[in-house]
């Protein structure tokens, strides 16, 4: 009895591995693609700095010596750059301080393309001040850009409190 | 009047016998003398569809695919018709006699020639190919009465869309018949084989979730499915299976295959093994067994819909992720 019980066990065993041998086979592949979006912020360590006083004619630096601290921060992939630019020109009542008159410079931890080794307008809006390379853009890792900014008042501009507002824009 | 067979390979300079009739395709070595019939035509590598015309053999004479001698000698007139003895058959399968397509490329006769240069399928009753002329440039005597004449032919064979794989074989008769007189007939075997077919086409490549943030689950991608067509004739059952190589990875992160689902229908009468909440495998998933009548699916195949669900992981990190999805047709 068990010795029929272990043939027919045998035989089984021999039917499931006797595969046929010319089977056909054919495959086709599709790629899945998905993009997480990762973080993507931009922080700036303060939300004023002011000039002092400055007379008709005369140029000033901002007043906050370590200038302003701007951190761009993406692990979305796509590379990034960053601007900075001036709502309106520094205006006080109807009197305004043309931004040709408001530039700035600073330096970059950045490992991408940083233009701000020079002074540059504010009234040059094209101008990336920042561009992050590629593996940057999927870094968890902040990159920190700092600014500063530098006014000539000119000499027929009226006394007043100018202010505007800088605005850092950081894009894909 | 009897058209009897030659004796010899028939050359112009040659004294022949009368009333002969002689089929020789294609080489010489093969012709051994009185009433030996042709020899085997055969055309191989064709696939459900597929047109082809038998190659060409180069014989010291020149290049033919079937040469035929034909002469009468009493009557003042003959012809030369020619037919397929049956259906081609390949066990319980055949291939329509009407498949098979004959065209007369050349004859020296100054007779009518039919369906010259142009292909018709082969019937299982006699076609005339040529009718001897009246009378020749040589002489103003009949055609029956001067050398033979030669007829050349060509095959091609239109195979079916359905058509099985197999070897098919069938005889193509040639007949002599003077007219109002007797006839003579001789045969040349063909053979037709038709490969396997087995192919899986997938309608793109690639499926993208485009962006997605972190604890996103995206659905229906895409909306309208990827269409998955398996088409074979073997007559074997046959399976679809679905599988991905790596989980979705984007550098050195990836998104688990538990998060990444697949789920669809099928157009076929066979059996869908997809539940809607099968995870994405790296050991190949069934998702479609034939049904007994799709062994021969030919020529629409056989189609199948599938969709695909990902959630993105909370925390995830931002990135581009790819997975190859493997689909896999088999017997």
């Amino acid at each position: 009895m068990n010795k029929l019980k272990l043939m027919m066990i045998l035989c089984l065993l021999s039917c499931v591995m006797r595969s046929p041998a010319s089977a056909l086979l054919a495959s086709s592949s599709i790629t899945a693609v998905v993009t997480v979006q990762g973080t993507f912020n931009l922080m700036v360590n303060t939300d004023s700095f002011d000039f002092t006083r400055l007379s008709p004619g005369q140029s000033g630096e901002m007043s906050r010596a370590e200038g302003v601290e701007v951190a761009g921060t993406s692990s979305d992939s796509d590379p990034w750059y960053l601007k900075v630019s001036a709502e309106k020109p520094l205006t006080s009542g109807n009197n305004t301080i043309p931004n040709e008159n408001f530039t700035w410079y600073g330096s970059s931890e950045g490992q991408g393309q940083w233009n701000g080794a020079q002074e540059n307008k504010l009234s040059d809006q094209d101008a990336a001040a920042y561009i992050s390379t590629a593996e940057e853009a999927d870094q968890v890792k902040k990159i920190i850009n700092r600014f500063k900014f530098m006014l000539h008042v000119p000499e027929d501009t009226k006394a007043g409190e100018y202010s505007t507002t800088v605005m850092f824009t950081m894009t894909e | 009047m009897v058209f009897i067979a030659a004796q010899t390979i028939p050359s112009y300079s040659d004294t022949f016998p009368v009333n002969r009739f002689a089929v020789y395709p294609p080489l010489t070595t093969t012709w051994s003398g009185n009433n030996t019939n042709g020899t085997a035509r055969s055309i191989t590598g064709v696939l459900p569809s597929d047109f082809k015309e038998d190659e060409e053999v180069f014989t010291p004479d020149g290049t033919y695919s079937n040469r035929v001698f034909c002469r009468g000698l009493n009557a003042t007139q003959y012809k030369v018709s020619i037919y397929l003895d049956g259906n081609l058959i390949s066990g319980i399968n055949s291939i329509p006699a009407s498949s098979l397509k004959y065209m007369l490329t050349y004859t020296n006769g100054m007779g009518t020639k039919y369906n010259y240069h142009k292909y018709v399928g082969f019937s299982t009753a006699p076609a005339d190919v040529y009718l001897s002329g009246p009378v020749t440039l040589e002489s103003t005597l009949p055609e029956t009465q001067e050398a033979e004449r030669e007829l050349q032919f060509k095959y091609a064979i239109q195979v079916p869309n359905n058509q099985a794989p197999g070897t098919y074989t069938a005889n193509i008769i040639y007949k002599g018949e003077d007219i109002g007189g007797g006839s003579s007939t001789r045969t040349a075997p063909i053979s037709v084989t038709v490969g396997s077919y087995f192919r899986l086409s997938v309608d793109r490549g690639s499926v993208d979730f485009e962006k997605m943030r972190p604890g996103e689950t995206k659905d229906n991608v895409p909306e309208e499915g990827v269409i998955v067509t398996g088409k074979t004739n073997t007559g074997n059952p046959w399976y679809l299976k679905i599988s991905n190589d790596s989980p979705l990875s984007s550098g050195p992160y990836t998104i688990p295959n538990t998060n990444f689902i697949w789920y669809g229908w099928t157009d076929g009468t066979g059996r869908w093994y997809g539940t809607g909440t099968n995870q994405l495998t790296f050991a190949p998933d069934l998702v479609y067994s034939s049904s007994a009548n799709e062994g021969n699916n030919m020529p629409k195949g056989t189609d199948n819909h599938l969709k695909f669900k990902l959630t993105i992981p909370k925390g995830q990190p931002g990135g581009k992720y790819l997975s190859n999805v493997k689909l896999t047709f088999t017997e």
